[in-house]
């Protein structure tokens, strides 16, 4: 299964731990190093479309909300299919960058 | 909510409903951050740059986030059914309730689809249609704001009425005289207040209010006051924020002490919203005043033309600071002649019950009574049947209105022709794209799908621009609307904010654009001939004729627009190059009020000559003069009886000065004949008068007005030793107008302005000036300012309204030109195969060229010929906001087309070496 970029990234953010919409941009655009910004709209579909996939779910409040956080924001967490998906994905990344680099590297030296 | 928060709201309402409801908290929470993120004075460029991102993303999203709902819902609906798993309902079966609607959700998403295809299109249609719609919904605001919607915080304003006077309601002002007469004598009224200026250090009485120093020594703070009568909170219904408001009683002599009350900015702005101003005695031009009470913060006065004052002082309490106040209030003079001082507003509140129509026919019986008093009076002075009258409008005086309905009324025209023209060129812009779109209506139409659904398709398409571009519209408007109340004639205090109406406005007119410019491309595509479409698209004369017609119509409405623009930029130069009779470089007037002594008062003069001694005694100073009067603000008239002229009877109607020694050669003022004044013109000297020469050309015409000699003041001879040069004296577009100088150490007014000209730049010498003066009373209240301000302030409008106008007519320009090219570069395409037939034929590339030229300058002639009939007209409408040049210059009028023309020909060139450079046999093989 092939993610797009922000799925990938998105699950990558819940991988240090349940957190909440705007907690997961933050989180991206410290992984990506501000160059992927997830605006409002593409942020929550995706969160939608990741739900609908079962690679995530909402979690119970009480446990995942630190205290005086907003309560407009719903809490996430991977699902175990998410937790995979995610290894699987990043796998997949690994060989892609070993091509890569063997690539460039024989480039390099002709 | 802030205006970037609620666009994003209404962008939010695009998305469907189930999502928008899920995720529409978060949605908004998630923008505040971002916004948040971005500080709080980002700069314009990451601001647009956040907002177009944003808007895009959230667009790129309504497709997928429909599909889901659909899917969803369907899924709701039909709980899965193992048995009938996989067969889908098919579509457009009878009885499906969701088919149009589901085709309109297709029509939709392939309208977005398309959008999204072409995002250098779709980002200009937005633009374009953002700035038309903004533009109007602008003007909308300002106009719902000025007349329909009443000043905040008053209580039942539908009980209210304004008072009108004069002939034909030519008056808005009254005394104080006509303010308790109609309290006392009027039934139909529950009560009537009165505001008005404070007559301040300038000695201007109206508008804005007058000058007023607030504190003492160093910490002086100028402020701007209104007087009012002490009922005027209380029957506006305004409780005061803080403090217990006025105690004094209507009529009478103010509580024991005199009274204030602060404005709510005033108090936040001088005091740091310090609640124990209350509590102690606040000096105002160095008397001490209780402080009563601080306005609600929202609150604006009655009129939205006032700018709200600083301080509201009690009628019957300003005569403790102001020289001759209580004087003006007087209904008679001390030789029994009625008080001419005219300065209070009135508003009054029907009694319950009690309509218009009764109240003015109660007015016209009082009016017999009044006239009994002052009918003769005011019919020398006003040349007609003086009435009151009644105007439901209480807010605005009826020539306000009238200024801004017409000041509304031109802007509402040169915006609404810029929408028009953009809504041409995108009418233009979509044939161009529905030509190439033949084809595809073609296949469409002979894969099955009827006339009706091409139609819809292509007008949701237009819809949807339209939407959008709207709903950036209605936010341009939140930006721009009090941006453009600097258009205004009067300086406007009301905040310009625009709301539910004027969202229903934009939608209704973004509605009105998509028709205009959607409907003639979809139309002739839905009209195709199946067959021909998929043969040969792109032919047919008709189409060719509309497109011309189009940008004639364009080019016209430019030339229009160009005309007014240059109109007023003509109108603009002609009044910076106007001569005001007087210098403006460096300048520096100080206003001040001294010691009220009596006109002939010896005190007065010695006063005067103390004060011009120490002044010339500053560095920097050249030169020191007084005047009761400076240019712009506000004249003194008198009529002028003259024996043995014909104005002996009659009288001569003229404003006139008290001027200090070396006025003249301080204002800069030439004199034509005799001498100015000088400190030889003493109390003790002959009565000396300068005229002007209006005056000495009235009053003597064809003889010499030296030596002459004119009654004035205990019926004094003053005799004429000298004669001025005409100046301006209140206005820049006043007629030419008598005007007689009086020497000031020989008449006393205690209220004047210090004119000193200075050597550098003049606001360098004010502290200087403002210590020497303060040697002399401390509690002096001194208003600065610079006659370069001066003028500068009576050319702000003018200036404001040529950039505003050659700003859109140079956008009508360049719409214009791009129509223009896009029509000839269309034509050209199309007839590639013509020209190349008659190139094959021996035609020459210059004879060509020559072809196509025709054709445009045929389009602007055309167009050319209906603006200038357009402009013509036009002209008429603005000729009131012209200054110093005749409506219909001529100039402007024939360098106008010309550089239409020359457009037009610039704009065909591109399209024109194009078809000069097609090859033949490319041509002829091109099908």
């Amino acid at each position: 299964m092939a993610l797009k970029k922000h799925w990938y990234h998105i699950l990558l953010a819940l991988a240090e731990g349940p957190a909440h919409g705007a907690e997961i941009r933050r989180r991206v655009a410290k992984h990506t190093r501000g160059s992927l910004e997830l605006y409002p709209a593409m942020l929550y579909g995706s969160v939608e479309d990741l739900l609908e996939r079962g690679l995530v779910r909402e979690v119970d409040e009480k446990s995942g909300r630190p205290a005086g956080e907003s309560d407009r924001y719903r809490y996430l967490d991977l699902t175990a299919a998410g937790r995979e998906t995610l290894a699987a994905e990043t796998e997949e990344y690994q060989e892609v960058v070993r091509i890569a680099r063997d690539l460039l590297t024989k480039e390099a030296s002709p | 909510m802030s205006p970037g928060r609620h666009f994003y709201a209404l962008l939010i309402r695009l998305l469907p409903a189930d999502f928008r409801i899920s995720r529409g908290p978060e949605l908004l929470a998630t923008f505040d951050e971002m916004r948040g993120e971005l500080g709080s004075r980002p700069g314009v460029i990451r601001l647009g740059r956040f907002y177009v991102r944003l808007t895009l993303d959230l667009l790129s999203r309504i497709r997928a986030e429909r599909i889901r709902s659909v899917r969803r819902s369907r899924d709701r609906a039909q709980p899965v059914d193992l048995s009938n798993a996989g067969a889908k309902p098919a579509p457009g079966k009878r009885g499906d309730p969701g088919g149009p609607l589901r085709d309109g959700g297709q029509d939709l998403a392939y309208a977005l689809r398309r959008m999204a295809r072409t995002p250098g299109f779709t980002a200009v249609a937005v633009m374009i249609l953002a700035i038309g719609v903004g533009g109007n919904a602008t003007i909308f605001t300002m106009a719902e704001t000025l007349f329909v919607a009443p000043p905040p915080l008053i209580a039942n304003p539908e009980e209210l009425v304004g008072l009108d006077g004069g002939v034909n309601g030519a008056v808005a002002e009254f005394g104080y005289y006509d303010f308790e007469f109609f309290r006392t004598n009027s039934q139909a009224f529950q009560d009537v207040l009165a505001y008005g200026g404070f007559p301040g250090t300038r000695g201007r009485t109206t508008r804005n209010g007058g000058e007023i120093s607030v504190g003492g020594g160093d910490a002086r703070i100028q402020a701007q006051a209104w007087v009012v009568s002490s009922n005027y909170f209380e029957m506006l219904g305004v409780l005061p924020a803080r403090g217990s408001g006025f105690t004094g009683e209507v009529g009478e002599r103010a509580a024991s002490a005199p009274e204030v009350v602060l404005s709510h900015s005033f108090w936040q702005r001088s005091f740091g919203g310090d609640p124990s101003v209350l509590e102690r005695p606040m000096n105002l031009n160095g008397i001490p005043f209780r402080v009563a009470g601080i306005t609600p913060s929202k609150f604006r006065g009655v009129n939205p033309a006032d700018r709200p004052p600083d301080l509201f002082i009690p009628i019957r309490s300003a005569g403790t600071i102001s020289v001759g106040f209580d004087e003006a209030l007087r209904r008679f003079d001390d030789e029994g002649e009625p008080n001419a001082s005219r300065f209070l507003r009135l508003v009054a509140r029907l009694r319950p019950g009690i309509d218009m129509g009764v109240a003015q026919a109660e007015m016209d019986v009082l009016q017999s009574r009044w006239d009994a008093d002052f009918g003769a009076w005011s019919n020398e002075v006003y040349g007609g049947d003086y009435r009151f009258r009644l105007r439901s409008q209480f807010h605005l005086a009826a020539y306000e209105a009238r200024q801004f309905r017409q000041t509304l009324t031109l802007l509402w025209f040169v915006v609404g022709s810029v929408f028009l023209i953009a809504c041409t060129n995108l009418a233009l812009l979509l044939l161009a794209k529905a030509a190439g779109r033949e084809r595809e209506m073609g296949i469409r139409a002979a894969l099955g799908a009827g006339r009706a659904r091409l139609l819809r398709q292509l007008l949701t398409e237009s819809l949807l621009l339209a939407g959008i571009g709207g709903a950036l519209g209605v936010a341009v408007a939140f930006v721009a609307a009090d941006a453009a109340a600097a258009t205004l004639p009067m300086s406007v205090a009301v905040q310009f904010q625009p709301d539910g109406t004027v969202i229903a406005f934009a939608v209704l007119l973004s509605s009105l654009a998509a028709v205009l410019f959607g409907t003639a491309p979809a139309w002739t595509l839905s009209r195709l001939n199946v067959l021909e479409a998929l043969q040969r698209p792109g032919q047919g004369r008709a189409k060719v004729l509309f497109r011309g017609g189009l940008v004639a119509g364009q080019t016209a409405l430019s030339i229009v627009l160009l005309i007014v623009g240059g109109l007023f930029a003509r109108s603009f130069q002609q009044a910076r190059n106007l001569d005001l009779g007087f210098q403006r470089e460096n300048r520096l007037l100080m206003s001040v009020q001294l010691e009220d002594y009596d006109f002939l008062d010896p005190r007065g003069f010695e006063l005067i000559t103390r004060v011009l001694d120490r002044l010339e005694g500053v560095p920097g100073v050249e030169a020191v003069s007084t005047a009761n009067r400076i240019p712009f603000y506000g004249s003194n008239i008198a009529i002028f009886t003259v024996p043995g002229t014909e104005f002996a009877e009659q009288g001569l109607r003229s404003g006139f000065n008290l001027v200090g020694p070396e006025y003249f050669e301080v204002m800069g003022i030439p004199l034509v004949a005799g001498r100015g004044f000088s400190r030889d013109d003493r109390h003790s000297t002959q009565r000396a008068i300068v005229v002007n020469e209006v005056f000495a050309n009235r009053m003597w015409p064809g003889q010499n007005p030296l030596g002459r000699t004119v009654p004035f003041v205990d019926d004094d001879e003053w005799t004429v030793v000298g004669v001025a040069k005409n100046a301006i004296y209140y206005n820049i577009r006043e007629a030419p107008r008598g005007q007689v100088y009086f020497p000031q150490l020989q008449i006393y007014l205690g209220r004047m302005t210090f004119l000193v000209a200075t050597r550098t730049e003049p606001l360098a010498s004010a502290r200087a000036v403002d210590l020497a003066l303060r040697e002399i009373n401390p509690n002096l209240a001194v208003a600065f300012v610079t006659m370069d301000q001066l003028v500068d302030e009576q050319l702000a409008t003018p200036r404001i309204w040529t950039v505003f106008v050659a700003l859109l007519s140079g956008v009508a320009l360049f719409l214009a030109m791009v129509g223009l090219y896009g029509v000839q570069s269309f034509l050209v395409a199309r007839r590639t195969r013509e020209i190349g037939i008659r190139m094959a034929l021996g035609a020459g590339a210059p004879a060509l060229v020559g072809r196509i030229m025709q054709g445009s300058l045929l389009i602007g002639g055309v167009g050319a010929v209906l603006g200038l009939a357009g402009a013509f007209v036009a002209a008429g409408l603005v000729q009131g906001f012209l200054f110093g040049v005749p409506p219909r210059d001529p100039v402007v009028f024939v360098v106008v087309p010309l550089l239409m023309m020359l457009a037009c020909v610039l704009a065909s060139v591109v399209p024109a070496t194009r078809a000069s450079k097609v090859s033949p046999v490319e041509a002829l093989a091109q099908e």
